[in-house]
């Protein structure tokens, strides 16, 4: 923001109404009870340029254009007749984004330079706009009726709400909402959650917020996933949904493609966001089941390695007659002999910490008791 | 006692749950949300919930995407400057080039997409803020 920016004085009404937003947002955002606080450093300042209607900005400031967006709400007030069509348009599209600027500012931008922070690119700021905007579309009315009685508006409320606005993010838009709707699927969250938790999430982090649900759900609740494995699954299920969201980019950016190709281009965008999810997904839980299995069977095995032990001291007492006798009814008994202590062998190599091939000798050591030469 | 809240709540409730749902069962919901509103005591209330209720095939679809070529034109432009895997310095640059002409393109349009398509350049605003911090903190 310019440091010759015009603030708005905090005793306008033009100030308490967009005070009486950012409380609405934060309010319908869950409040502050579910961390719901947005980032409004009380500053509303008159954006400048002609060409922006408004703007959350870096330093948590909202800039507002008094052409775009505060002279209509003023007009709207001091209006002693119900409002034209066009004018009950006009506001509720001037309402629409203060709704969304506000909803910006419930998110932090984060620390970048955090090792699990994501460089916001093209990816993040299509998911997040889309979201955004669909957060926008969905409480709008609601903002409207908390904010329109106190501030003289309530004459204005049935034609506002009557009024539909277009979408300005309609290909991101669609895009979040299919993505929220998958996590919500694999989390046991409702789409609306979803969508909650990812707006006031930090900016570097949203990826890592929107795969935790289901690595929670999915790999934390059973007890499949180590914590220390965290960051290198977060990464695996974040590839797929940044790099279609980047492709999503891309064919919007495209001059050679036509609108229904770009709105044919946009579902499939998002339908690979959420396949690549599950694909990852299956096969990270599937491997971590594999890998509990074995170790069940290893532990299963753990007091067949104490009977193995009870059968050699046992086998050690026995008398030379026996042995002899032994030897000549089995007839390998000396190459199952070798088996036997092979296994033992490689049972106590299982032992050290970093033996990879742990889980899948445990078999082996679970067939030794029942070796033709202990018969 | 049926409220204003009670029949919002249910909207969007449904507006989760019946995406890709044919017409038919759309239209037996929003009946069945209009019959509930109708529920409420106080009249500006029923009277705000009834609207509420008619909403319920635009929750559900999305809210319908701006038509004009300008439109689509601004909105690719975007595209462009968010893709933009260029210098700090470059992406600025660009974002402020299509700044204008978005502007210029929300002049052309027709009136009810003009301010729609501006809003778009909210988004080069924080984006433009965004990569001029970073390249100060890049150079501090």
């Amino acid at each position: 923001m310019t440091d010759d920016a015009v603030e708005i004085s905090s005793l306008s009404w033009e100030y308490r109404l967009v005070a009486a937003v950012v409380y609405a947002v934060e309010q319908r955002a869950g409040g502050a009870a579910a961390g719901a606080r947005t980032r409004w450093n009380g500053r509303l300042v008159e954006e400048q340029d002609p060409d922006f209607v408004g703007s959350a900005e870096e330093d948590g400031s909202l800039s507002v254009s008094v052409a775009h967006v505060l002279e209509p709400l003023r007009r709207a007030r001091d209006l002693d007749r119900p409002l034209t069509d066009d004018e009950a348009w006009e506001l509720r599209d001037a309402f629409a984004t203060l709704t969304h600027e506000a909803a910006h500012l419930l998110a932090r931008f984060g620390d970048p330079d955090a090792p699990d922070a994501h460089p916001f690119d093209d990816a993040s700021e299509a998911d997040n706009e889309g979201r955004t905007e669909h957060w926008t579309h969905r409480n709008l009315d609601a903002v409207v009726l908390a904010v329109f009685p106190d501030a003289g508006l309530e004459h204005a409320q049935e034609a506002v709400l009557s009024q539909v606005n277009d979408d300005a993010y309609a290909a991101y838009t669609t895009a979040a909402r299919q993505l929220d709707q998958a996590l919500a699927e694999r989390s046991g969250l409702t789409s609306a959650e979803v969508t909650q938790k990812l707006m006031c999430a930090d900016d570097v982090q949203r990826w890592n917020v929107a795969v935790d649900l289901v690595i929670d759900e999915r790999l934390g609740k059973p007890g499949l996933m180590p914590e220390a494995h965290r960051a290198e699954v977060r990464e695996a299920l974040i590839a797929p949904l940044r790099a279609s969201l980047a492709d999503l980019v891309a064919v919007e950016a495209d001059e050679s493609l036509s609108d229904d190709e770009k709105s044919a281009e946009s579902e499939q965008a998002a339908q690979n966001a959420i396949a690549g999810l599950d694909h990852e997904l299956d096969r990270i839980e599937r491997r971590y089941r594999v890998e509990k299995a074995q170790r069940a069977q290893q532990q299963a095995g753990r007091p067949g390695t104490r009977r193995t032990q009870a059968v050699r001291q046992a086998q050690d007492r026995l008398s030379p007659d026996l042995e002899r006798l032994r030897a000549v009814t089995s007839g390998q008994a000396p190459a199952a002999g070798a088996t036997s202590r092979s296994a033992e062998a490689v049972d106590h190599a299982q032992q050290g910490p970093n033996d990879g091939s742990r889980g899948r000798q445990a078999p082996g050591r679970a067939s030794g008791p029942r070796g033709p030469g202990v018969g | 006692m049926v409220r204003y809240d009670d029949v919002d709540a249910q909207v969007l409730s449904q507006a989760d749950a019946l995406r890709g749902a044919d017409e038919a069962t759309v239209a037996a919901e929003v009946d069945r949300l209009k019959a509930l509103a109708e529920q409420i005591d106080d009249e500006r209330d029923r009277r705000l919930a009834l609207i509420r209720a008619a909403k319920l095939p635009e929750l559900i679809n999305g809210a319908p995407a701006p038509t004009s070529p300008e439109f689509a034109r601004a909105s690719m432009l975007l595209a462009q400057v968010l893709g933009n895997k260029g210098s700090a310095a470059d992406q600025i640059a660009h974002a402020e080039r299509v700044k204008t002409e978005i502007a210029e393109l929300s002049r052309q349009a027709p009136p009810r997409e003009s301010r729609t398509i501006l809003r778009l350049n909210s988004t080069l605003k924080r984006l433009i803020e965004r990569r001029r911090r970073e390249a100060a903190d890049d150079g501090s």
